[in-house]
């Protein structure tokens, strides 16, 4: 990896951007470091518009820009080091994989450009002497040659626009890993979907956007628990669910309870640090068996439902 | 520089792919050999209607024609089809990928153009290639930057073949002062002959205006490469 500043991989200051009146980005500020970021946000949302400001491709309306410290737009330099899979489908059709990937490595200069060529394909899954031109390819093949295309150049930042799309389950999986590892070895690595199960499996640390503004950023486990005007709920099975019910409204620990007999409860909680480290020595009190207790809506479904949907 | 190669490299594959535009471009040509050797028989070398049948046909209508549908679709196409992003994303300076893709151009407009009106003018008796050579180059560099700057470039071209090149510059001295063809009409005959147009620049301006064209069209592209923002 080439020499990275002191300070963070990526930089965004109070970045807007509009199109005549409408306001595909507003004032989104974020700073991120190695590793792999999801960009999360429903379709809309301004994802693709704030990748396309961060690689470059679109200048922003207000706000800075800095990726490794240079302005992607204007530091030609800085594209050495920057990859991106655009999320258009669109590819040149005239090639096959082998010449796709390697004008990129060319255009880029690298050193043992058919080397990289082979190395970036074979990582993706793709058959590096595939004589078939790019427009007999299906849309999962595609979308893998433009990964190859963009890891090629073993940038220190990557930028990828819904780059799961059309992929089946395998080359998921395939390509999840691949993100981990280039994550792993201290690049940074921006992954934007609307799928929350793809991003589930990208990591826990997320972007939220919203309406082209950014809803929240970190752990999303973290931004659950901040949400605390919005109650944590927990499913506990135990052999006494009215005794247990009762001790943690008796001691606040419940905003509402809801029992299902015969051995289940639904606990809602607005202080769900507290109700896990009391639940227990609760429990021995009123001399229940606690066989199970089970987070019903800390999962990324529920912090994104919150965020986006205000359900 | 080597990123320009790169780049012509590029372009020269993509701009020949297909038997579409090169069969145009063949037929342009060849036509224009076809008619000089009819128009040899009935009127003979070196006549001032075979030099008028030249900067007609050649310098008005096949090299702006050809030019635009090579040049327009070099990086324009790239721009449509939204792959521009591909070469865009790379460190790759705007003058290199603006020579680059002019370069092409003109090599394949030179070829299956400037070539055929050569032999045209040699079987008319009328030297061709400096004037079809620095009309390719001026058009080539004018609808490189029509491919990257309007939306419509094809269309765009053809009303400013049709209108600029041949009515406005038609009309008088002074608008044909706005022509390519005027000044490249310039470098194949004197003053004193009637090829529909008017010619007798003099040899400087005849060969710095074409070239201070290309030089701006080029500059426009490169321009718009560095500023645009990229679909």
């Amino acid at each position: 990896m080439s020499e990275a500043p002191a300070g963070p991989m990526i930089e965004v200051t109070r970045v807007s951007k509009r199109f005549g009146d409408l306001v595909a980005v507003s004032d989104v500020s974020f700073q991120l470091g190695p590793g792999v970021t999801a960009l999360l946000g429903p379709n809309g949302a301004g994802k693709s518009t704030m990748l396309r400001m961060l690689s470059g491709l679109a200048a922003p309306s207000d706000g800075t820009v800095q990726v490794l410290g240079a302005d992607p737009r204007d530091d030609i330099e800085l594209r050495r080091r920057v990859g991106m899979v655009p999320q258009q489908e669109a590819l040149f059709e005239h090639m096959r994989v082998h010449e796709f990937v390697r004008l990129a490595a060319d255009l880029t200069g690298i050193d043992d450009a058919g080397g990289a060529t082979e190395r970036a394909i074979g990582t993706v899954g793709l058959d590096a002497g595939d004589k078939r031109r790019l427009n007999t390819y299906s849309k999962g093949m595609r979308q893998r040659a433009k990964v190859a295309a963009a890891i090629v150049t073993t940038p220190d930042v990557l930028f990828l626009d819904e780059p799961l799309t059309g992929l089946d389950p395998n080359q998921r999986n395939l390509m999840i890993d691949l993100f981990h590892r280039i994550g792993a070895s201290g690049r940074c690595v921006i992954v934007s979907s609307h799928v929350l199960e793809e991003v589930q499996r990208l990591g826990t640390h997320v972007l939220v956007m919203g309406k082209g503004r950014l809803l929240a950023e970190g752990d999303f486990r973290r931004i659950r628990e901040l949400m605390d005007d919005r109650p944590s709920r927990f499913r506990i099975v135990t052999d006494s669910p009215r005794a247990l019910a009762a001790g943690l409204v008796a001691e606040g620990l419940a905003v509402a309870v809801e029992i299902h007999e015969p051995a289940g409860l639904t606990v809602a909680t607005t202080s769900a640090g507290r109700f896990a480290s009391a639940l227990a020595p609760l429990a021995r009190d009123r001399q229940a068996t606690l066989h199970e207790l089970r987070p019903l809506d800390a999962d990324l479904e529920s912090v994104f439902r919150y965020l986006v949907e205000g359900t | 520089m080597r990123r320009s190669l790169v780049i012509f490299g590029f372009m020269m594959q993509k701009l020949l792919r297909g038997w579409g535009r090169i069969a145009i471009l063949v037929a342009l040509g060849g036509l224009g050999i076809v008619i000089s050797a009819l128009m040899r028989g009935d009127i003979g070398p070196g006549t001032e209607d075979g030099a008028a049948f030249l900067v007609w046909y050649g310098l008005s209508i096949i090299l702006p024609l050809g030019a635009l549908l090579v040049s327009s679709e070099a990086l324009g196409d790239l721009r449509d089809e939204r792959t521009l992003v591909y070469l865009w994303l790379r460190p790759v300076r705007a003058w290199e990928a603006t020579t680059g893709a002019a370069a092409a151009a003109f090599v394949i407009v030179f070829a299956f153009l400037v070539v055929p009106l050569i032999v045209a003018g040699l079987i008319l008796d009328w030297p061709m290639a400096g004037a079809a050579a620095l009309a390719a180059l001026a058009y080539t560099g004018v609808f490189l930057a029509f491919g990257l700057i309007l939306s419509r470039p094809l269309l765009m071209g053809l009303l400013g073949i049709l209108v600029w090149e041949n009515v406005i510059g038609s009309l008088t001295t002074g608008t044909a002062r706005l022509t390519i063809r005027s000044y490249a009409a310039s470098l194949l005959v004197d003053g004193g002959v009637d090829v529909g147009t008017p010619v007798g620049r003099s040899f400087a301006a005849s060969i710095a205006v074409p070239l201070a064209v290309t030089v701006a069209g080029l500059l426009l592209c490169a321009w718009r490469w560095r500023r645009a923002e990229v679909p």
